[in-house]
């Protein structure tokens, strides 16, 4: 059970990092003034995640790890069905 | 008889005369206005047609090769001597009466047309300007029509043998009208036969008949003769009582002075309904009465019966279905064919039924994890509220509502936080990628609107993705709730509504924001005698013309072009592709400006007071929290509602600024059809202008690659007219397949809706049905709408209050009253039929009522 909660923790931890990383993207018309601001969501969310892993122990720490790397992949993976999604609704729609 | 006068017909001579023939000889034997003419007798065609041998309708096998022959030879074969000698004799007694040259009107009247229970109106042809030389031709023309594909497949469908329909034809005088129109003695669509109503417009009544121009609309009260409703709409168009030589289309512009110029007089209507009434009463049913003025007098054209009364059945798919309220806030009319067409599909759940949007019930039913009955979740669904107070839960449903609610999570996630915390700038990166792809000519109408919703790179800034911004953003609403129910807790003396009053004011909302732009417009315009006089003497694209020559006009061009820069996008009913947008046309803007000039509206001292009274609120909350524990020391309370407050904001600022950039990606795919219309009118395979938006992508593309011309598009184009203008008329069900009733009202006078911005105000009515005709209101006065948009919103900041017949508290009307703090009630049912402009209300946005007070009086 803990490490099913870790597992999901993991995910939340990943969307939260991978949303700081596109802060980049969406505040890049104005990085000059944001990327201070950018830079410490960045270092926070890398600080809090060193903490919760080395606060683990090593089942723990592959439960999170898992949780970690299952939500990019399946992030990348839900993006590239959707566009290829849409690709089809637009060639059926032609 | 092979020819009859007018005078010389009766109401049951239909055999002879056809119903149209013999409806106008009984008008005319009663003294009806009607104009003089005569009939040729359909046993003139049934000798006409004794040689053409027509087999039985089930032997017809080639339908379409034997339409084709038989249209040939009708048009090939001499008229009879007799006939053309007794023609000749009825047109010398009329043409002697007459100091000019006689032109006529030359109309089908088959015999079994004009029945109530069959009806082939406008399937049999009618011809106008018919000279004395022509009148033979178009005879034949008219014996003809019998034969279309239209009217052949309509006797089929109705099981009519083609060998029993006989053709009369009516040549009547043209009347060379002035004004036309057509009146109903008992409401077509609705059915309710306690109203007549009557519909106008400028010159000759074909336009009217065929569905090219909206008419001005007369609701009188059968029982008291009174006119209860008046709208008077936008007429671009008209057809002339007399052709120019040059002149290719009967259809030219109507005058700008005349345009938005009411067609009739309370004489004028007077004497319709009168006349109406009598052809009622003489032929014992409803009447679809058809007439015309010219220099004042006022002539019948036809009276029949009506044979299509009440909502259309077909077509509705079986199965349960909600009124998809986002959409139908925004404007309560039918899309147009190729709106739907275009967005069909990208929308989950949703279905088009006549035009309108609505949500698929068992999708929605299966995620609501309560025990309610379909009429409660459908209440729930539209009002946000079910009737019932007791609610029980369902386990499994729960259950399966928080796994869907996890992948959702999962799925979008991320974005919900990439949209949380961003300035208010973010999405105008949107405007130079809507440029790109409407500039792009590989990316074609339905194809942008992918492009600019959903097709994403993989860093594509949020900025970009204005439509899932814009579905993140109801957060607000729980956030709301969650202050709401604090305040309850801490602050129970304080007012319901001052949540909703927090949480208004925010700046740099866009459709705000463009509010005072036209204000801005307004103080520069009123700043120039010259600009001033000439937005207010003369039509918009003359003032503007005018205005071109002057360097303070110079001064205002460039101000509204900077503001059409920024806005052009924007319509009334925007989500309509056919809806001219601004930058096209900014007569509705300059309306708004000048309706500003005839004001003295000062915005500065409505929000000053708006901000006021907010401070003082948060004031009274901190000193009402101020004995609660731990609350002088930290503060933690005033920081909880104060970071609430904020994000909830936020998030209606994120709303409101998405829509206004989803907008313009409509404006993107207008574009691209008004590009391939210009090149469809241009090789004539299109021949009139907005023709286009009755039908599909798929018609559209078979047109311009060739597949299909003109002829194989007309009837289709021309039937979904008049079905549109039908659809338009009726006022859509909020649901279907499912008993929904109507909020009951509170008491006699007071109807219920639900509040959508506190407060109560106490005024004059102002009932505006389209604010593009019509946008004069007085400050003070409480607006009274079918439905509102960005468009109307510079009448917010004139009115003191707002009624809306549907919205919902995220509505626009909405949003915008609690931004500019005054009451406004919303989904106030028929409140624009029952409230009259001129009419003392009272408007309760705290408590969602409306009451009004001469019938209270009254009471």
């Amino acid at each position: 059970m803990l490490e099913v909660i870790l597992f999901l923790t993991g995910v939340h931890f990943m969307m939260v990092l991978l949303a700081c990383i596109y802060r980049i993207v969406d505040l890049w018309y104005r990085i000059s003034d944001y990327w201070i601001g950018i830079l410490i969501r960045f270092v926070v969310v890398l600080l809090l995640n060193a903490v919760v892993l080395s606060a683990l122990g090593e089942d723990g720490r592959t439960a999170f790890l898992w949780g970690q790397a299952s939500y990019l992949a399946f992030h990348v993976v839900a993006f590239w069905l959707t566009r290829l999604g849409l690709l089809i609704v637009d060639i059926v729609r032609r | 008889m092979a020819v009859l006068g007018l005078d010389q017909i009766g109401k049951t001579e239909i055999d002879l005369a056809g119903g149209k023939g013999a409806n106008l000889g009984e008008l005319t034997a009663l003294g009806f206005p009607v104009p003089p003419g005569f009939v040729i007798a359909a046993n003139s065609y049934a000798e006409f047609m004794a040689d053409f041998d027509i087999p039985a309708n089930d032997d017809i096998e080639d339908a379409s090769a034997f339409l084709e022959r038989i249209r040939a030879r009708i048009l090939d074969k001499d008229i009879a001597p007799g006939l053309h000698a007794d023609i000749e004799a009825h047109h010398e007694a009329l043409a002697a009466k007459r100091a000019e040259d006689i032109v006529y009107a030359v109309r089908s009247s088959a015999t079994a047309e004009d029945l109530a229970d069959a009806s082939f109106a406008g399937q049999h042809d009618t011809y106008y300007y018919v000279s004395h030389d022509d009148i033979e031709l178009m005879v034949r023309k008219c014996w003809a029509s019998l034969w279309s594909e239209e009217a052949f497949s309509y006797r089929h469908t109705h099981g009519i043998e083609h060998r029993s329909v006989q053709m009369a034809v009516v040549v009547q005088e043209m009347v060379r009208s002035d004004i036309s129109g057509v009146t109903f003695t008992a409401d077509p669509v609705s059915g309710s036969d306690t109203v007549i109503i009557t519909e106008s417009s400028w010159g000759m009544g074909a336009a009217i008949v065929d569905g090219r121009v909206s008419p001005d609309q007369y609701i009188v009260d059968k029982e008291n003769r009174r006119l209860t409703s008046i709208k008077i709409s936008d007429k671009k168009f008209m057809v002339p009582s007399a052709l120019s030589p040059d002149q290719q289309s009967r259809l030219v512009e109507v005058p700008a002075t005349l345009r938005r110029a009411e067609s009739l007089t309370d004489d004028q209507i007077d004497e319709i309904t009168d006349w109406a009434m009598k052809a009622e009463a003489h032929f014992g049913g409803h009447q679809d009465i058809e007439w015309a003025i010219s220099k004042g007098d006022l002539f019948l054209l036809q009276s029949r019966p009506i044979t299509v009364m009440g909502p259309p059945d077909g077509n509705i798919p079986s199965g349960k279905y909600v009124l998809f309220k986002p959409i139908a806030e925004n404007f309560t009319d039918p899309l147009m064919p190729l709106t739907q067409d275009v967005v069909d599909g990208l929308v989950p759940m949703m279905e088009f039924i006549h035009g309108r949007v609505y949500m698929n019930f068992d999708h929605i039913r299966a995620l609501i994890p309560l025990k309610l009955s379909d009429a409660d979740v459908a209440r729930l669904v539209y009002l946000s509220a079910p009737e019932t107070d007791k609610l029980k839960v369902s386990i499994p449903r729960i259950l399966l509502l928080v796994i869907i609610l996890y992948i959702n999570y999962l799925i979008m996630g991320v974005f919900y936080r990439r949209t949380a915390y961003l300035p208010d700038d973010f999405m105008s990166s949107f405007r130079s990628y809507f440029e790109k792809v409407a500039a792009d000519r590989s990316i074609d109408a339905p194809s942008a609107l992918i492009h600019l919703f959903m097709k994403f790179r993989f860093f594509e800034p949020v900025g970009n993705m204005v439509l899932l911004v814009n579905l993140a953003a109801p957060r607000y609403m729980l956030l709301l709730r969650l202050t709401g129910s604090l305040l309850e807790r801490w602050a129970p003396a304080l007012p319901p509504d001052t949540a909703s009053l927090l949480c208004s004011g925010s700046a740099g909302v866009l459709s705000t924001d463009m509010g005072r732009e036209i204000l801005d417009l307004a103080r520069l315009a009123k700043s120039s005698a010259v600009v001033e006089e000439a937005l207010q003497a003369y039509e918009p694209v003359e003032a503007l013309e005018r205005l071109k020559t002057d360097e303070q006009g110079q001064v205002f061009h460039e101000a509204l072009s900077g503001f059409l820069a920024k806005h052009g996008h924007r319509a009334l009913k925007e989500f309509e592709l056919s809806s001219v947008r601004w930058e096209e046309d900014p007569s509705p803007v300059i309306g708004m400006v000048r309706n500003y000039l005839l004001v003295d509206t000062e915005l500065d001292d409505t929000e000053a007071h708006v901000t006021a009274h907010r401070d003082a609120l948060w004031q009274e909350l901190t000193e009402t929290l101020a004995d609660l524990p731990l609350e002088r020391l930290f503060r933690p309370r005033l920081r909880i509602l104060r970071f609430l407050v904020e994000r909830a904001k936020y998030y209606m600022k994120l709303r409101e600024n998405s829509r206004f950039y989803h907008i313009m990606g409509f404006y993107a795919v207008r574009k691209k059809v008004l590009e391939l219309e210009a090149s469809l009118l241009d090789r004539q395979v299109l021949k009139c202008k907005d023709d286009i938006f009755y039908l599909t992508w798929k018609e559209i593309k078979d047109l311009d690659n060739g597949v299909t011309g003109w002829s194989d598009v007309e009837d289709i184009i021309r039937t979904r007219r008049m079905e549109h203008i039908r659809l338009t008329k009726m006022v859509p069900p909020k649901t279907i397949g499912i008993p929904f009733e109507e909020a009951t009202e509170l008491a006699g006078s007071t109807m219920s809706g639900q509040g959508a911005s506190p407060g109560r105000y106490e005024g004059v009515a102002r009932v505006i049905m389209d604010p593009a005709t019509d946008n004069e209101i007085k400050p003070g006065e409480i607006l009274v709408a079918p439905y509102t948009d960005p468009a109307w919103t510079p009448l917010f900041l004139t009115a003191n209050a707002a009624v809306i017949e549907v919205g919902s508290y995220l509505s626009h009307a909405g949003t915008i009253a609690r931004e500019y703090g005054m009451p406004c009630v919303v989904d106030v049912s028929n409140c624009t039929s029952k409230i009259k402009t001129g009419e003392r209300i009272v408007v309760d946005g705290t408590h969602g009522a409306v009451t009004r007070l001469e019938e209270e009086a009254e009471g």
